[in-house]
C-alpha cells in the first residue's frame, strides 16, 4: 500500500506574486510605522533646515547668546533692578516674574469667584440667579480679548486722575455717636435676659420691636432735627405745654390704646408687634424731647488704604521688620501644634467616635502662638540710641521716639529698628508745592494693564468655572443631601462631609482645565501692553530679530506651566478619589 | 346592651356632620406673593441680596440707557458700519456676498423646515420688525429736527484754562441743493453763565470754549463754597485742611463770562458763498432778538459761510439749523470703481488715485467736491472732530442722529434675509410635499438642506476669495470685520475636523509610533497658548520657503487656527470613541468587516454623534479664538474695532464701538449655543450611547 498524500492537508500554493511575510500583518504595521517615521522626520528635518539656512542668509542663526546682549528698552513697572542697560535674559525674568504674578493671584481669585458665582447659579433666590445666570451668559459668549479691551480702555483708562484718586476710606475725621454704642449694649442686655424664651413669646416680641422702634425713632427725630428747619431745636426742648408736643403725647397714648384693644384674629403675634411699636416709638421720643440721650460722639481719622487713579491702585505696603523672623519662629512652632493636634484629635475621633471640635483647637493653638509672640517680640525694647544720617551728612546719635518725631527715620531704616515684626505702611500721595499730587510717598503700586488684565481673566475664568461647580453640585444626589439631613447633620456638616467630597470628583478635572486656560489666556496681556513674558518676548524678538528662538523660549514657558498645572491637578484628583473610595 | 367603647367618650363625642368651610388658601402660600417669598425674601439674608441685587440691576440699567442715550456718539459705529461688518472689501464684488448671504438664509430656512417649524407669530413679528426698520427713518426724519449748531463769532479772544480761541471768520460746510439753512444769534443762551454752561448742540471750538469758560467758573465758584463749608467744620485731619487751604488760595473766579464778552449784544454780518465759484449765494445782517436770516442752497457741494461782528471787543454765538458736521472717508478711485476706505487704514493699493469723501452725518448726505481752501490753506470745515455735541442728547437727537440713520443702513439687507428665509422654508414645504414618502415626510428637506449645508462653507469660501478666472479673486487684505472673522472661523470649524478626526483615531491606534506621535502633537498644541500659535505662523511660514512669504496674513491665521483647534477637536473625537462600548467593534469584526471598515461605518458616526454638544462647545471657543488674530495685526472684528478707536474722529468712541462687536459676538455665540442645547435635547449625545 502506498501512502496517498492527504490532499486535504496540502498547501495551496500562493496564488499572489507578495511574498508570505509581507503579508503578515504585524510585519506590515512595523514597516508602516517605520515609513511614517521616517516621512516624519524627513518632513522635520527639511522643515529645520529651510528655517536655519534662510535664516542664516539674513545673519540671524538662532542662538542663545544673544540673551547676554543689552536690551535696551525700560519696561514700565519693572523692579529697580532692571533698566534699559540690562540683558534680554533678564528682561525676559522680568516678564517671567510679571507672568507668574498675574497667574497665581489670578488662581486663587478666579476660584474664589467661580466657586461664589456657582453657588448663586443654584440659589434659592430668583433675582440673584437670575443676574448670575447673565453674567455667566454674556462673559461665556463673548471673545476674552474683546472684554479685556473693555477692562482696560473702558473701565481701567476712565477712572480719574492721580490728583482726583478715588480713596478708600475717603480721609476725613468720622463721628460714630455713643448712642450708637447705647443701642448695640441695650438690644444685647434684652437679649441676654430674653434669649430663655420661645422666639415668638409675647414678651420677647414686644420688648426686641419696642427697643427696635425706640432707636429709629430717636435716629429720625436726629436726622429731622439736623436737617430739617421746622425741627430745629427740639432735641432737649423739655417744654411740657407745647402744641406739639401734647398731640404727639395724645396721639401716641391713643395708639398704645388702639394696638392693645385691635381685633388680630388669628394673627395674635401682632399684637405685641404692635404694642412694642407704640410704646417704643413713644419712650424714643420722650428721650430725645428731654435730652436725655447724650450727643457725645468718638471722632476717629481715618486715612485711605487704596488709592484708585488712572495711574493704576495703590495698596497698603506690608514690610517685613528685622524682627519678622523671631516672629515666625512662634508661628511655626504654633503651626506645628496645631498639626499634631489635629492628627491626634482626628485619631480620637476616629476610635472613639466622640466629636472633638480639633478645627477650632488648631486655630486656637496658631492664632495664641502668633499673638504671644507678637506680644513678647514687640515688647523687647529698640536700641537706645542709634545712628541716623542727617540732611547735612553728619551722624547724629539720637533714640529711635526722637528721629521718628523728626521724621529722620527712613522706611529702610524702620525695617531694622521698628519694634512691630511687620510694618504695615499705609499709602500717602506725594503733593507738590503747588498742592497738585505727583506721586506716592509710600504704598505698592499696581499698574493698571495689570489689573485690567487680572479683573479680565478673573471675571472670565470664572464664570466657566461657575458652570462646572453647578454641574457638581447638581450631580449630588438630592437623596445623599435628604438622608444626611435625616441623620440629623447640620447644613455645614452637610455641605462638608457630604456635598462637597463627592461634588468635589466631578469639579476638580474641568476644574484644572480652566485652570490651564487662564494660565494660557494670560498671554493676551500683549493686547493691553502689560509686561508680561509675551509682550517682553516680542519686544525681544523685534530688537534682535532672533524669532525662533523667542517663540521657542515662549512655548517653553507655557508648557512648563501648563505641565505643572495638569501634575497638579492630576494630584490632587488622584489623592481626592483616594480618601473617598 | 353592651358597649365597646368608653361610656365617658361616648357621652361627650361630637360628630360633625357638616362639610368644613372652604377658606381661601392663606395668601402667602400661593400666587405671586408666595413666589416672592420663596424667591425673594425666604430669608433674612436671602432680603439682603434681593434688595442689594435690585439697587445693583437698577443703577446699572438706568445709569446704561442714559447713557446710551444722552451721552454716546454712535457715529462712531453707523459710519463705520460697512467696515465692522466686511472690512475694505471691494465694492466691485460685493454681490458676491449679497448672493452668498441669501444662500445661507435658504439654506437655514431650509433646515427650519426639515428640522424645526417657524410659527406664525414668529413671521409676524419678523415681518413687524422689518416693516418698522423701513417706516422709522422716515417717520423720525419727518418729527425730528436735527440739533443746532453754534458757532461762535467776533474778534474778542476767548480764553478758558490754557485754551485761547478767537472764532473763526469764515467756515466751511457742506449742503444739498434746495436746503435752507437758518442762522440767527442764540438768544436762548443770554441770561447768564448758567444758561450758558447749558449749550447743547454742535458747536465749534470757539463756542465751546465759552461754554466751557462759563462752566469752569460756575464749577470754581461751586467748589469754594464746598471748600469753605467744609474748612468751618470739624471733620476735616490736619492733611485735608493743608491741601484744601491751598487749593482755595489757587482758586480763582473770573467775572462773568457772558458780561466779559458782552455775548450776544452787536449784530452780526453774514455772507454765504458757493465755494467753487465765490458767488454769494445769500448775506444780511442778524440782530439780537432779530428775526433769522435764511439762505436757500442752490447746489450740492461746498458753502463758505462768512460771520463777522463791527464791534471790537465783543462776541456773539450763531444758532444755525442746515449746517450740520462731516465725517472725512477716503476712497480709492480704482480702474473699475471706488472703494470705499477708512479714514486710517492705508490702502496697499498702487496705481490708484485717492480722493475724499465728505458724509454729512445727520443724514449721510456725501459730496467729493475737494474741500475749499484760500491762500493754499484749507478753510476750517465743519468737521466733527472741531464740532463734537456738547451737552446731553435729546431722545429726539438719539432718534434722529443714530437710530434713524442706522436703521437705515441695515433695513435692505434685512428685508432680503428675511425673504430669503422665508423662501426656504416654503421651498422646504413644498419639496416635502412632492418628494416626500408618506412614511418619512420630512425626507426630501431634510435632504436638500444638509445638502445646502455642506455646499455652505465651499460656497462661502469660492464666493468671497474667488475660483480661478470664473470669479476674480478678492484681496485677501482687504478683508476685514465680520467676514474675516467668519471666514477664519468657518474655514478653522471644517478644516480642522478631518485633521482633528485623525489625530484621535491616531492617539487610539495600537501603533506605537503613530499613537507616540499623535499624543505629542495633542498634548503640545494643548500646553501652548494659542496665541504663540499664531505668532509662529506669522514668523515662521515665510521662513520655510520664500515662495510662502507672500502668504496673505489671513491664510497663516487659518494655518495656525486649523492646527490649533485640531488637537483640541482630537480629543473631543478621543473622548467620543472612547464612549462606544468595546463589544461593537468585536461585533463588527466577527461579522467580517475591514479595520477601516469597522472605523468608518461603526466606530467613528457613534462616536462623533456622541460628542457634538462638546464639538459645538469647541467651535464657540474657535469662534471667539479668531480674535487673537488682531494682536498679529489683522483687521478682524476687534482688529478693526481697535482701528477705529485709534483715529482722530473715534478717539474717545471706544465704548460704543467696543459695545457693538461684543454684541456681534454675543449673538452669533449664543446661537451656537442655543443650537448645541437643542441638539443636546433631541438626544443626539449620550441617549444614543445608552440606548446600544
Amino acid at each position: 500500500m502506498a501512502a496517498v498524500p492527504s490532499a486535504p492537508h496540502q498547501q495551496v500554493p500562493n496564488p499572489s506574486l507578495i511574498p508570505a511575510f509581507l503579508r503578515n500583518v504585524r510585519v506590515l504595521q512595523a514597516l508602516g510605522q517605520i515609513i511614517f517615521a521616517i516621512v516624519i522626520a524627513f518632513l522635520i528635518s527639511q522643515l529645520f533646515t529651510a528655517i536655519f539656512s534662510s535664516l542664516a542668509s539674513k545673519n540671524l542663526t538662532p542662538t542663545f547668546t544673544f540673551l547676554s546682549n543689552r536690551s535696551g528698552f525700560a519696561i514700565s513697572g519693572s523692579p529697580t533692578w532692571y533698566s534699559s542697560e540690562s540683558t534680554y535674559a533678564q528682561a525676559f525674568r522680568v516678564g517671567l516674574e510679571n507672568t507668574f504674578r498675574v497667574i497665581i493671584l489670578g488662581l486663587v481669585l478666579t476660584t474664589i469667584m467661580g466657586v461664589l458665582a456657582g453657588i448663586f447659579l443654584l440659589s434659592s433666590n430668583w433675582l440673584i440667579r437670575t443676574i448670575t445666570r447673565v453674567y455667566v451668559e454674556i462673559v461665556r459668549s463673548t471673545p476674552l480679548l474683546a472684554q479685556l479691551f473693555v477692562w482696560y480702555f473702558i473701565v481701567m483708562l476712565s477712572l480719574p486722575n492721580i490728583s482726583q484718586a478715588f480713596a478708600l476710606p475717603a480721609e476725613g475725621v468720622v463721628q460714630f455717636s455713643i448712642r450708637l454704642f447705647i443701642y448695640a449694649l441695650l438690644w444685647f442686655v434684652a437679649w441676654l435676659r430674653l434669649r430663655e424664651l420661645a422666639v415668638d413669646a409675647p414678651r420677647r416680641v414686644a420688648v426686641m420691636t419696642g427697643l427696635l422702634a425706640m432707636f429709629v425713632t430717636i435716629e429720625i427725630a436726629f436726622w429731622l432735627n439736623n436737617t430739617q428747619d421746622a425741627w430745629k431745636g427740639s432735641y432737649a426742648n423739655g417744654n411740657i405745654m407745647s402744641g406739639g408736643f401734647l398731640v404727639y403725647l395724645v396721639v401716641s397714648l391713643l395708639l398704645i390704646v388702639a394696638s392693645w384693644y385691635a381685633p388680630y384674629g388669628a394673627a395674635s403675634g401682632l399684637r405685641w408687634r404692635a404694642l412694642g411699636v407704640t410704646i417704643g416709638q413713644l419712650l424714643g421720643g420722650l428721650l430725645f424731647y428731654f435730652g436725655i440721650i447724650p450727643l457725645s460722639a468718638i471722632r476717629v481719622e481715618m486715612y485711605p488704604a487704596v488709592f484708585v487713579s488712572v495711574r493704576g491702585f495703590v495698596f497698603p505696603e506690608i514690610l517685613p521688620t528685622a524682627r519678622f523672623a523671631q516672629w515666625m519662629a512662634f508661628v511655626g512652632v504654633g503651626l506645628a501644634l496645631a498639626l499634631m493636634m489635629w492628627l491626634f484629635f482626628g485619631r480620637v475621633t476616629e476610635t472613639t467616635g466622640r466629636p472633638i471640635p480639633r478645627g477650632l483647637y488648631a486655630l486656637l493653638a496658631i492664632l495664641g502662638f502668633s499673638v504671644v509672640g507678637w506680644l513678647l517680640i514687640s515688647s523687647a525694647p529698640a536700641p537706645s540710641v542709634i545712628p541716623i544720617q542727617q540732611a547735612d551728612k553728619t551722624t547724629a546719635y539720637m533714640t529711635v521716639d526722637d528721629a521718628r518725631q523728626q521724621g529722620l527715620l527712613t522706611e529702610a531704616d524702620e525695617q531694622v529698628y521698628n519694634q512691630q515684626p511687620f510694618l504695615f505702611l499705609l499709602p500717602k500721595q506725594k503733593v507738590n508745592k503747588g498742592g497738585i499730587v505727583t506721586g506716592y510717598e509710600s504704598g505698592s503700586e499696581i499698574p493698571p494693564e495689570y489689573m485690567a488684565l487680572l479683573i479680565g481673566l478673573v471675571v472670565y475664568t470664572a464664570a466657566f468655572i461657575a458652570e462646572i461647580v453647578r454641574a457638581g453640585i447638581m450631580a449630588v444626589p438630592r437623596g445623599q443631601i435628604e438622608a444626611s439631613r435625616a441623620l440629623g447633620f447640620s447644613t455645614a456638616q452637610t455641605l462638608r462631609m457630604v456635598i462637597l467630597p463627592q461634588s468635589l470628583r466631578v469639579i476638580i478635572p474641568p476644574l484644572g482645565n480652566q485652570y490651564l486656560n487662564l494660565s494660557k489666556d494670560s498671554s493676551l496681556a500683549v493686547a493691553i501692553a502689560y509686561a508680561d513674558v509675551v509682550f517682553v518676548t516680542t519686544t525681544i524678538m523685534n530688537q534682535s530679530g532672533q524669532s525662533v528662538t523667542g517663540i521657542s523660549m515662549l512655548m517653553g514657558v507655557f508648557l512648563a506651566i501648563s505641565l505643572t498645572i495638569s501634575l497638579f491637578t492630576n494630584w490632587f484628583n488622584r489623592r481626592f478619589k483616594l480618601v473617598t473610595r | 346592651m353592651t358597649t365597646l367603647s368608653d361610656p365617658r367618650d361616648l357621652a361627650q363625642s361630637h360628630v360633625n356632620y357638616e362639610e368644613p368651610p372652604v377658606k381661601p388658601p392663606p395668601l402667602l402660600l400661593v400666587g405671586p406673593l408666595a413666589w416672592v417669598r420663596n424667591n425673594l425674601v425666604s430669608s433674612p439674608l436671602d432680603a439682603i441680596l434681593t434688595v442689594v441685587g435690585a439697587i445693583v440691576i437698577v443703577g446699572v440699567i438706568t445709569s446704561f440707557v442714559s447713557w446710551a442715550v444722552g451721552a454716546a456718539n454712535w457715529y462712531a459705529v453707523t459710519f463705520n458700519l460697512r467696515l465692522f461688518i466686511v472690512g475694505r472689501f471691494e465694492a466691485d464684488y460685493e454681490w458676491r456676498l449679497v448672493v452668498l448671504l441669501i444662500f445661507v438664509a435658504v439654506t437655514v430656512g431650509m433646515a427650519f423646515a426639515a428640522w424645526s417649524r417657524i410659527r406664525l407669530s414668529t413671521w409676524i413679528v419678523l415681518a413687524i420688525i422689518i416693516a418698522l426698520t423701513f417706516i422709522l427713518p422716515p417717520i423720525i426724519k419727518a418729527t425730528t429736527s436735527p440739533p443746532p449748531t453754534y458757532f461762535g463769532v467776533g474778534n474778542a479772544v476767548v480764553i478758558s484754562g490754557s485754551s485761547n480761541i478767537t472764532p473763526a471768520k469764515q467756515v466751511a460746510f457742506t449742503g444739498k441743493a434746495g436746503e435752507t439753512v437758518s442762522l440767527q444769534i442764540a438768544n436762548e443762551l443770554n441770561g447768564g453763565d448758567e444758561v450758558l454752561q447749558n449749550l447743547s448742540g454742535f458747536s465749534d471750538d470757539s463756542a465751546n470754549t465759552l461754554r466751557n469758560a462759563a462752566g469752569t467758573r460756575l464749577g470754581n465758584m461751586a467748589r469754594k463754597a464746598e471748600i469753605e463749608a467744609e474748612l468751618a467744620g470739624d471733620l476735616l485731619t490736619q492733611n485735608q485742611r493743608d491741601r484744601l487751604t491751598t487749593e482755595l488760595g489757587k482758586l480763582t473766579i473770573p467775572d462773568s463770562i457772558s458780561d466779559t464778552y458782552t455775548l450776544n449784544s452787536v449784530p452780526v454780518n453774514i455772507r454765504i458763498l458757493r465755494a467753487t465759484t465765490s458767488a454769494v449765494v445769500g448775506e444780511g445782517t442778524v440782530e439780537s432778538n432779530g428775526a433769522p436770516l435764511t439762505v436757500t442752497l442752490p447746489e450740492d457741494g461746498w458753502y463758505i459761510l462768512e460771520k463777522t461782528v463791527d464791534g471790537d471787543k465783543s462776541d456773539a454765538i450763531l444758532r444755525t439749523q442746515g449746517i450740520y458736521p462731516t465725517l472725512e472717508r477716503s476712497l480709492t478711485q480704482g480702474a473699475t470703481g471706488s472703494t470705499t476706505d477708512a479714514a486710517g487704514v492705508t490702502s496697499s493699493g498702487s496705481g490708484s488715485s485717492r480722493l475724499s469723501q465728505f458724509v454729512r452725518m445727520t443724514d449721510n448726505f456725501t459730496t467729493e467736491e475737494p474741500r475749499p481752501a484760500a491762500d493754499g490753506k484749507n478753510i476750517p470745515n465743519v468737521d466733527i472732530t472741531a464740532n463734537q455735541f456738547q451737552g446731553t442728547h435729546q431722545f429726539s437727537d438719539w432718534l434722529g442722529l443714530f437710530v434713524g440713520p442706522f436703521l437705515g443702513q441695515i433695513n435692505t439687507v434685512l428685508l432680503v434675509v428675511v425673504i430669503a428665509l422665508l423662501a426656504g422654508y416654503v421651498a422646504g414645504h413644498l419639496i416635502d410635499n412632492t418628494f416626500s414618502p408618506r412614511l418619512k415626510p420630512r425626507q426630501a428637506s431634510g435632504r436638500s438642506a444638509t445638502w445646502m449645508l455642506i455646499a455652505t462653507p465651499i460656497l462661502m469660501f469660492v464666493f468671497v476669495y474667488g475660483l480661478g478666472s470664473l470669479l476674480p479673486l478678492s484681496d485677501t487684505a482687504r478683508w476685514g470685520g465680520l467676514l474675516l472673522t467668519l471666514m477664519l472661523a468657518v474655514v478653522g470649524i471644517i478644516a480642522s475636523f478631518p485633521v482633528g478626526v485623525l489625530l484621535a483615531l491616531g492617539r487610539r491606534s495600537n501603533l506605537p509610533v503613530i499613537s507616540i506621535f499623535c499624543t505629542l502633537y495633542i498634548e503640545f498644541v494643548r500646553g501652548v497658548p494659542l496665541l504663540t500659535v499664531l505668532f509662529m505662523a506669522q514668523l515662521l511660514l515665510p521662513l520655510i520657503n520664500p515662495a510662502l512669504s507672500s502668504t496673505p496674513g489671513a491664510f497663516r491665521a487659518m494655518v495656525a487656527l486649523v492646527l490649533f483647534s485640531a488637537a483640541y477637536l482630537a480629543e473631543n473625537t478621543r473622548g467620543g470613541l472612547q464612549s462606544i462600548p468595546p463589544g461593537q467593534e468585536e461585533a463588527a469584526k466577527a461579522l467580517g468587516l475591514a479595520p477601516w471598515q469597522v472605523t468608518l461605518y461603526i466606530t467613528l458616526p457613534q462616536a462623533l454623534r456622541a460628542v457634538i454638544p462638546a464639538m459645538v462647545g469647541s467651535f464657540i471657543s474657535l469662534f471667539k479664538d479668531t480674535s487673537l488674530v488682531a494682536i498679529v495685526g489683522l483687521l478682524d472684528l476687534v482688529g478693526m474695532s481697535k482701528n477705529v478707536i485709534s483715529q482722530t474722529e473715534f478717539l474717545q468712541r471706544q465704548r460704543e464701538v467696543l459695545l457693538f462687536i461684543v454684541i456681534i459676538y454675543f449673538v452669533f455665540s449664543y446661537a451656537m449655543s442655543t443650537l448645541s442645547r437643542r441638539i443636546e435635547a433631541t438626544g443626539a449625545g449620550q441617549a444614543m450611547a445608552k440606548k446600544i
